[in-house]
């Protein structure tokens, strides 16, 4: 068989199996009632977007005697251009 | 050092790029290596001039915004380009004597036609989807963008590919391959480019504060991925020589059709329906104040979109020389996408259950709303004329062109508009946009020159597609090609004020921008205490 007719019939039988198999598994993923809580926080992430988050990593540093030393992680008080942005 | 290694490769490239433009054996090689030769200089100086020079602190802390900024303005300028030369071309149809004799060969259709395309395609919608990328992908993954001034490669590169492709087509330098027309070199730099972005996108995404990954980050990410392989796939040529733009392609005859339409539809599927999709799913929700309607629809929209249409190409070549087989499989791929289609339609539109009183008040929302509408239409059109049968008739005619720009000026333009008015008043922390009347008129304006344009087509592309196929009792064809053509005048006309209107939308569109980034705010101006003032 040539590579023409052999690729024809791999790509209308198996491939094609394949790719439905993997579309119907993404759609009851996507469906599935445990993914409900997923979905609405995935859904809700663009609600309160303004700034970065702050880095789970790094904790916050301790406060100066003064307050707030501006420096915590994903601060954004101590950035006068963001702060002029988000009026 | 790392200074000293950057003047060095820019000194070079000049170099290099001048000695290309002395033996370039074409007018548009030569031409493209006096632009590289004069930007590798320019960049030459800059560099010179800042070496050992303390560098200024990037503050990191915040969202990295200028990039966007600049996309913003970059988006309006191609947008306001595009536009203009699509009037004109609209009217060389019409008038044919506005093919300027002594502006040939430059100035022509033929060579106008490709940089009308290109600009709307790649330069406004190209520019509208990096902008709204990086815009995008920062907020949804809480984090700075990746890569630091890799961003700025990616939009100074992108600005860069849209010249070299622009002066090309005046020029004359094609490779003959529609919405791929730059040659082999430009071709090249682009491929840097885009990689360049996929890697700020996917760094980005790799350091997201957040747990999901947002369904527009998906679409944004499927529009990046498909295009860089579609490009690649596309534009595999060989060159004639070095020295010259001519390039000849890999494949030949009916498989260099099949993979150019395979790239041509896939462009409109990943270019202009995911990428654009991403944006919808992320600026409909946040101008209406409320999370997308269903967010287990908008992953099932992004699969079944995914896996359908890169099947559809092959329905632009019906009646060809391609199998059978192919063709109908890209129709059958081609209707059963009207179904996610639709169903991505009714999740935007949805997203504004319980907020529909926004759409009396907040133009912004209208603009966004008749995109979707023209997206519901527009796919529900493409199916339709991808039946074998209706193909016969829409083909080579106008209608096609009437189905593209209800797309194109309905759905992207429209939704890229929206993004615009979005994104100007808080990229330049002002309240709101200078004026919400003239983003009303640009809304009618818009919307009447789509209207317009889109019906003077049907009808010019449904008469010409009967006059072509009618035959008398003898079996005779009764209309010479030239009878279409006069036919068609009264449509062309229309379809060009269409085009004027739709034009003079996006110059208000802009003022609008120049005034709100000024930062003139009459709709907060408040009346001034009058001052007493001395005598003199």
């Amino acid at each position: 068989m040539d590579t023409y007719s052999w690729l024809r019939e791999l790509a209308d039988s198996w491939v094609l199996l394949a790719m439905v198999i993997f579309y119907l598994t993404a759609c009851l993923w996507a469906l599935s009632p445990w993914r409900k809580k997923a979905n609405a926080e995935a859904a809700a992430i663009i609600m309160n977007d303004d700034a970065p988050r702050p880095d789970p990593k790094k904790a916050a540093p301790a406060l100066s005697a003064g307050g707030c030393n501006k420096n915590c992680a994903g601060c954004t008080c101590a950035n006068p251009e963001l702060e002029a942005d988000h009026v | 050092m790392w200074d000293a290694i950057k003047l060095i490769a820019l000194g070079l490239i000049a170099l290099v790029a001048a000695m290309a433009a002395n033996w370039g054996h074409d007018l548009a090689y030569q031409v493209h290596a006096i632009i590289i030769m004069l930007v590798a200089g320019a960049m030459f100086v800059w560099q010179l001039r800042s070496v050992d020079e303390p560098v200024p602190a990037v503050d990191t802390g915040g969202y990295m915004d200028d990039v966007v900024r600049y996309g913003a303005i970059a988006t309006a300028f191609w947008g306001v380009v595009g536009f203009l030369v699509g009037v004109v071309i609209a009217f060389q149809l019409a008038f044919p004597a506005l093919n300027l004799d002594w502006a040939q060969p430059f100035a022509n259709f033929g060579r106008l036609r490709p940089l009308h395309t290109s600009a709307v395609i790649f330069a406004f919608g190209g520019n509208a989807l990096i902008m709204s990328s990086f815009y995008i992908v920062q907020r949804t993954c809480g984090t700075r963008l990746w890569g630091g001034n890799l961003a700025w490669f990616v939009f100074w590169g992108y600005q860069l590919f849209i010249v070299l492709a622009a002066t090309g087509y005046l020029l004359g330098a094609t490779q003959s391959k529609e919405y791929a027309e730059p040659e082999w070199y430009v071709d090249i730099w682009l491929t840097l480019v885009w990689v360049a972005f996929l890697a700020v996108y996917l760094g980005t995404i790799f350091r997201r504060r957040e747990k999901h990954i947002y369904v527009a980050n998906w679409f944004l990410l499927s529009f990046i991925i498909t295009v860089a392989m579609l490009h690649i796939v596309n534009n595999l040529s060989i060159p004639v020589s070095l020295l010259g733009s001519k390039s000849v392609q890999v494949f030949a005859g009916v498989q260099d059709a099949m993979v150019q339409w395979w790239y041509g539809h896939n462009a409109v599927g990943f270019f202009l329906t995911a990428g654009f999709l991403g944006m919808m799913y992320y600026f409909v929700p946040k101008q209406a104040g409320r999370p997308v309607y269903s967010y287990k629809l908008s992953i099932i929209h992004f699969w079944a979109l995914i896996f359908l249409y890169i099947w559809a190409g092959p329905h632009h070549l019906h009646y060809t020389a391609l199998p059978d087989w192919a063709s109908t499989l890209g129709m059958v791929f081609s209707i059963i996408l009207w179904m996610p289609s639709w169903g991505g339609m009714i999740n935007g539109l949805m997203t504004l259950q319980g907020a529909w009183d926004k759409l009396r008040t907040d133009p912004i929302i209208r603009m966004m709303v008749i995109s979707l509408a023209f997206y519901g239409m527009s796919t529900f059109e493409g199916p339709m004329m991808s039946i074998r049968a209706v193909n016969s008739l829409s083909h080579y005619t106008d209608w096609t062109i009437g189905h593209v720009h209800s797309g194109a000026l309905g759905w992207n333009g429209m939704i890229t508009f929206g993004a615009l008015y979005f994104l100007v008043p808080r990229l330049w922390g002002r309240q709101q946009m200078y004026s919400l009347a003239a983003i009303n008129w640009h809304f009618w304006l818009a919307t009447l020159g789509i209207v317009l344009y889109a019906a003077s087509m049907w009808v010019t592309g449904i008469m010409e597609g009967l006059m072509w196929r009618e035959v008398d009792a003898q079996g005779f064809l009764v209309n010479s090609f030239a009878d279409t053509v006069t036919a068609k005048f009264p449509m062309y006309v229309v379809r060009g004020l269409g085009g004027v209107m739709y034009l003079t939308g996006a110059l208000i569109m802009v003022w609008n921008m120049f005034m709100t980034i000024r930062g003139a705010q009459p709709a907060r101006a408040e009346v001034p205490a009058p001052i007493a003032t001395p005598a003199e």
